[in-house]
C-alpha cells in the first residue's frame, strides 16, 4: 500500500516538487521567527536582575574627548562633583556611576582567555560602590565591592551566577583570582595596565539590555569614585512619586556644576519602554508579514489540493467502487499531503538542526532555542497543510462512487 | 498588423476577464497573494525613495557628497566613528571641484533638552555653518537663516522647524522669541518645514550655528561627531573632489598608535554601506554594491514563496483548462500563441493585484506617517515609486505565467481534450 501511494505520487512528481519547493522555503520563514520568538518568551521569563521603578538615568558627555576615547584632566572630578550635588537634592535616596546603563544599545565585550585554555566570551561594565542599593542586586555569594577593595595589584570584580559556574564550577568563587592566562605585554594598554582580577561578589543576574536580551556573561569592574574616576551615566534612586519638577530639579542641578557637559536626564522606565518596543518592532514587523505570507500559502494550497482532487475524481470513485470506505480514501488524501510536507520539511530541519552545532555564540541564539523554534516551525506548517487539505479531502468522497466512475 | 496585433490582445483580456469570473475563488487568492507581496515591496521601495530619491531639502541631491564615517586602524586598535572637527578643519576645506562645503554635527540623537511650562522636550539639536543653507533647500514657514556674518561672529540665533515652534511657542509665529538651550538664551530668526529623519544630513529640531559653541575642545578632534557635506560644482566634479579627499587622506596626520584613515567622501546610500552591514572595510572605494546586491537578495528571497505560490495555482488552473487549449490545439493554434494568451492573462492578474497593492501600501504608508514612528517621515506613493511599482508587477506577473504557460503550450492536444496530464 505504501509503495502504491508512492508511485502514485512519483507519478505527478513535477507537480510535487513545485508543492515542495513552496513549503519548504515557506518552513525557513516560519523557522527564522519561531526561533526569534522562542528566543525572546524564554528571555522574558528570566529575572534581568535588578529594579528600575524610581531610578533615572543622567547620561553624561563631558566635553573635549581626545582621539583615543581618553578625557582631559579633571573630567572625574566634575563627575564626582555632580555625583556630590545631585545626592543632596531632596527625595534622592541613593546614586551611583555605571560605564553602560541599563536598557543602552552600547555594549562592551571581551574574549578572556583562561588557564585551562577556554576563551569565554564577557560583556563588561563598570559601577560604584552604590550600584546595589540603586537596582536593588541580589548578591548571592559574597559581596559588593567597596573602599577596601581598592588595590594597586588587583582589580575588583562582579561576575554574575552565569559566568561564576561557567568559570569556577560549583566551588565557589568569590574570594578567588580569575584563572586567567595574562595577554602579551604589546597588546596591553598602557592606559590600564593588565592585572589579575579578583571576584570579590557573585550576582544572580545583571541583564543590561532587559528582558529580551539573551542571558549571557557578565562582568562588572569597580568605577572608584574617591579616585575621580569617570563613570558616564549617573543612576539615581529617588523616593516613589517624585513630583513632575524633580527631572528639571534633577537637570539644572547637574548642569550647573558641569556647565560645558552635555547631560540628558531620563527616567529609566522610559528608556526601557524605548528598548523593550525596539525588540518587539523587530519581531513584530516580519512576524506579521510571515502570517500574511503564510495566509496566502495556506490559501493557495487549498486551491490546488481542490483542483487536484477535483482532477482525480474517477480514480477516488474506482476505489471505492472496489470496496475501500471513505475514511480510506481520506486517509490516503491527507498521508499523500503529510509525506509531500517531509519531504520539504526534513532536508529543512536536518538544516536547521546544524546551527546549535556551529560555534554561534551562546549570547545571540542558544542551541536549544533554535532547537525549539525549528520543531513550533515543522509543526507549524504540518497544521497549516493538514487545516488546508481537511476541505478537499472531505470533497473527494462526497461523491457517490457511481457518478465519479461517470465523471468527464 | 498593429491592427491586428491590438485586436488579438483585446480578444486576450477580454477572455482573460471571461476565465477570471468563472473561477472567482483562484482569482481571489491569486490577487490576495499578488496584492500582498507587492503592497510589502512598494512600502519597501517608498521608504528607499524617501531616504535616498531627490525631494526637499535635498533638490540638489544628486550633486552632494558627504562624510559621515572615519575608519581609523592601527596594530591594537580600529576605531569607527564620526570624523571630528579637526579632520574636517584641516582636509575639507578648499576641495576642487567642490562649489560649497558645510560642516555640521552629525548623529541625529544628540538632543537637547528644553523646560517649557515643567513639561521636558527633547528637540535634536544640529549645530552648523552658513553655506549648510545654500547646500540644502529648506522650505521656510518665516524668517530666514543665519548668514555669514551671523555665524563668524559666533551670533547666539536659531532656526528652528515647524513642529518644534508648535511645541515651544504654540501657533503662533516665533521670530522675536527666544528658546534656552544648554544655559545660553538663543534668538530664533527662522522657522523652516520639518524635515525627516530619514535625510540623515539635513534632519534637526533645532540648528544653530557651531561658532555659539561654549568650548573650543572639539576644534582639535580627529574623531568626534562631525560630518562634511560638500555640494559639487557637478558629475566631474564629484569624482574630483572625492578623489583629492582621498588622496589627502592618504597623507594625513595620523594619532598615535594609528597607521590607516579611512574616511571617504560618498553618497548617503554608500555612506550607510560603509557604517553599517559593511563598516570592515578599509577599502576608500565604496562598498555600496555588495550593500544593494544584499537588499536584492533578501527582495528575491521574500518574493520566492509568492511566485511558487502563484505557479502552482496556474499550473492547476490549466489542467482545468485542458479541454479548452486541446480544442484550441486541435484547430491548429500555435504553441507561442498559446504561451501569449496565458502570459497577458497573468499579467493583467498581477496588474490588478498591482494596483490594489498600491492603493494598500499608500495605506500603510500614511499609518506609518500618522504613528510617527520615524521623526517627520512623510513617505508618500510620487509617480517615481509607481513606476517601481509597475515594473514590479509586471516583472512578477511575467516570472509567475511563463513556466505554466511554458507546460500548456508542451501539453499534446489528444492528452489535453482527455484533460490528463503526467
Amino acid at each position: 500500500m505504501t509503495r502504491h501511494l508512492l508511485r502514485l505520487m512519483w507519478n505527478r512528481k513535477r507537480r510535487n516538487v513545485l508543492l515542495c519547493i513552496e513549503m519548504f522555503f515557506s518552513f525557513v520563514v516560519v523557522a527564522a521567527i519561531a526561533i526569534m520568538a522562542v528566543n525572546y518568551a524564554s528571555n522574558w521569563f528570566q529575572g534581568i536582575g535588578y529594579r528600575i521603578a524610581d531610578v533615572w538615568n543622567v547620561e553624561t558627555v563631558p566635553p573635549g574627548r581626545t582621539d583615543l576615547g581618553e578625557f582631559p584632566e579633571g573630567t572625574g572630578r566634575t563627575f564626582g562633583d555632580i555625583v556630590a550635588a545631585v545626592r543632596t537634592l531632596p527625595g534622592v535616596q541613593a546614586v551611583a556611576a555605571v560605564a553602560i546603563a541599563p536598557y543602552s544599545n552600547s555594549e562592551a565585550r571581551t574574549g578572556i582567555g583562561l588557564k585551562d585554555g577556554r576563551r569565554p566570551q564577557i560583556s563588561l561594565n563598570g559601577a560604584s560602590d552604590d550600584l546595589p542599593t540603586v537596582l536593588n542586586l541580589e548578591i548571592v555569594e559574597g559581596r559588593w565591592f567597596g573602599p577596601r577593595d581598592a588595590s594597586e595589584t588587583e582589580y575588583p570584580i562582579i561576575i554574575n551566577q552565569r559566568l561564576a559556574r561557567d568559570v569556577f564550577g560549583d566551588g565557589g568563587a568569590a574570594g578567588h583570582l580569575l584563572p586567567e592566562v595574562p595577554p602579551p605585554l604589546e597588546t596591553q594598554s598602557p592606559q590600564r595596565p593588565w592585572r589579575p582580577q579578583r571576584v570579590v561578589g557573585v550576582v544572580r543576574e545583571f541583564r543590561k539590555g532587559g528582558e529580551f536580551e539573551t542571558p549571557r556573561n557578565y562582568m562588572i569592574g569597580r568605577i572608584d569614585l574617591s579616585q575621580e574616576q569617570f563613570g558616564n551615566n549617573l543612576l539615581v534612586r529617588t523616593a516613589p512619586n517624585m513630583r513632575a519638577d524633580f527631572e528639571e530639579q534633577l537637570q539644572k542641578t547637574a548642569q550647573s556644576v558641569a556647565r560645558e557637559w552635555s547631560l540628558s536626564v531620563r527616567r529609566l522606565e522610559d528608556d526601557r519602554r524605548v528598548s523593550n518596543g525596539l525588540y518587539l518592532a523587530l519581531l513584530l514587523v516580519p512576524g506579521v508579514i510571515a502570517v500574511f505570507v503564510l495566509l496566502m500559502v495556506g490559501l493557495g494550497l487549498m486551491g490546488v489540493l481542490w483542483q487536484n482532487v477535483t482532477e482525480r475524481t474517477r480514480e477516488f470513485g474506482l476505489r471505492r467502487a472496489a470496496g475501500a470506505s471513505v475514511d480510506a480514501v481520506r486517509r490516503q488524501v491527507l498521508v499523500e499531503l503529510l509525506v509531500l510536507t517531509s519531504f520539504a520539511i526534513v532536508p529543512g530541519v536536518l538544516i536547521g538542526l546544524q546551527f546549535p552545532v556551529l560555534p554561534i555564540p551562546d549570547y545571540v541564539v542558544p542551541g536549544r532555542v533554535i532547537i525549539a523554534g525549528v520543531a513550533v516551525s515543522a509543526v507549524t506548517i504540518y497544521l497549516l497543510v493538514l487545516a488546508c487539505g481537511w476541505y478537499p479531502s472531505r470533497m473527494a468522497t462526497a461523491i457517490r462512487p457511481a457518478e465519479a466512475l461517470h465523471y468527464e | 498588423m498593429a491592427a491586428r496585433c491590438t485586436d488579438v490582445l483585446r480578444h486576450y483580456v477580454l477572455l482573460s476577464f471571461k476565465v477570471f469570473s468563472r473561477r472567482k475563488f483562484f482569482t481571489a487568492i491569486s490577487i490576495f497573494g499578488i496584492s500582498f507581496t507587492l503592497m510589502v515591496l512598494m512600502v519597501a521601495t517608498a521608504m528607499l525613495d524617501h531616504a535616498f530619491g531627490p525631494g526637499k531639502p535635498e533638490l540638489k541631491g544628486e550633486r552632494i557628497l558627504v562624510l559621515g564615517n572615519a575608519r581609523v586602524s592601527g596594530p591594537h586598535l580600529i576605531i569607527n566613528g564620526r570624523p571630528g572637527y579637526a579632520l574636517l578643519d584641516r582636509y575639507a576645506r578648499n576641495l576642487p571641484g567642490a562649489e560649497r562645503i558645510s560642516f555640521a554635527t552629525g548623529d541625529p540623537d544628540t538632543s537637547v533638552p528644553v523646560f517649557v511650562n515643567d513639561r521636558k522636550i527633547e528637540p535634536v539639536l544640529k549645530k552648523t555653518d552658513a553655506d549648510f543653507w545654500q547646500v540644502f533647500d529648506f522650505e521656510f514657514v518665516e524668517g530666514r537663516p543665519f548668514n555669514q556674518a551671523e555665524f563668524e561672529g559666533g551670533r547666539r540665533v536659531a532656526v528652528i522647524n515647524r513642529s518644534t515652534r508648535g511645541q515651544l511657542f504654540g501657533d503662533g509665529p516665533a521670530l522675536g522669541r527666544q528658546v534656552e538651550l544648554a544655559g545660553a538664551r538663543f534668538d530664533v530668526i527662522g522657522v523652516v518645514e520639518d524635515v525627516s529623519l530619514f535625510r540623515v544630513e539635513p534632519f534637526s529640531d533645532i540648528w544653530v550655528p557651531y561658532t555659539t559653541e561654549a568650548s573650543t575642545a572639539y576644534r582639535t578632534q580627529l574623531l568626534g561627531n562631525w560630518t562634511a557635506i560638500a555640494l559639487a560644482r557637478d558629475q566631474a566634479g564629484k569624482e574630483q573632489l572625492h578623489d583629492e579627499f582621498n588622496s589627502r587622506m592618504t597623507r594625513a596626520e595620523l594619532p598615535e598608535g594609528a597607521n590607516l584613515i579611512v574616511a571617504p567622501f560618498e553618497t548617503r546610500f554608500e555612506w550607510l554601506a560603509r557604517s553599517g552591514p559593511f563598516s570592515d572595510s578599509n577599502d576608500p572605494e565604496s562598498q555600496a554594491w555588495r550593500f544593494a546586491l544584499l537588499l536584492v537578495i533578501v527582495a528575491a528571497l521574500f518574493t520566492v514563496i509568492p511566485i511558487v505560490n502563484l505557479v502552482n495555482l496556474n499550473v492547476s488552473r490549466i489542467l482545468e483548462r485542458s479541454s479548452e487549449i486541446g480544442v484550441r490545439k486541435s484547430f491548429g493554434a500555435p504553441a507561442l500563441t498559446l504561451v501569449g494568451q496565458f502570459v497577458v492573462e497573468n499579467v493583467l492578474l498581477t496588474l490588478i493585484g498591482g494596483l490594489l497593492g498600491l492603493a494598500l501600501s499608500s495605506v500603510t504608508l500614511r499609518a506609518i506617517n500618522a504613528s510617527t514612528l520615524i521623526p517627520y517621515s512623510q513617505f508618500t506613493v510620487n509617480l517615481r515609486v509607481f513606476g517601481y511599482a509597475l515594473l514590479l508587477s509586471l516583472l512578477f506577473g511575467f516570472i509567475s505565467g511563463v513556466y505554466p504557460a511554458w507546460l500548456m503550450s508542451r501539453l499534446h492536444p489528444v492528452d489535453a481534450l482527455k484533460g490528463a496530464m503526467k
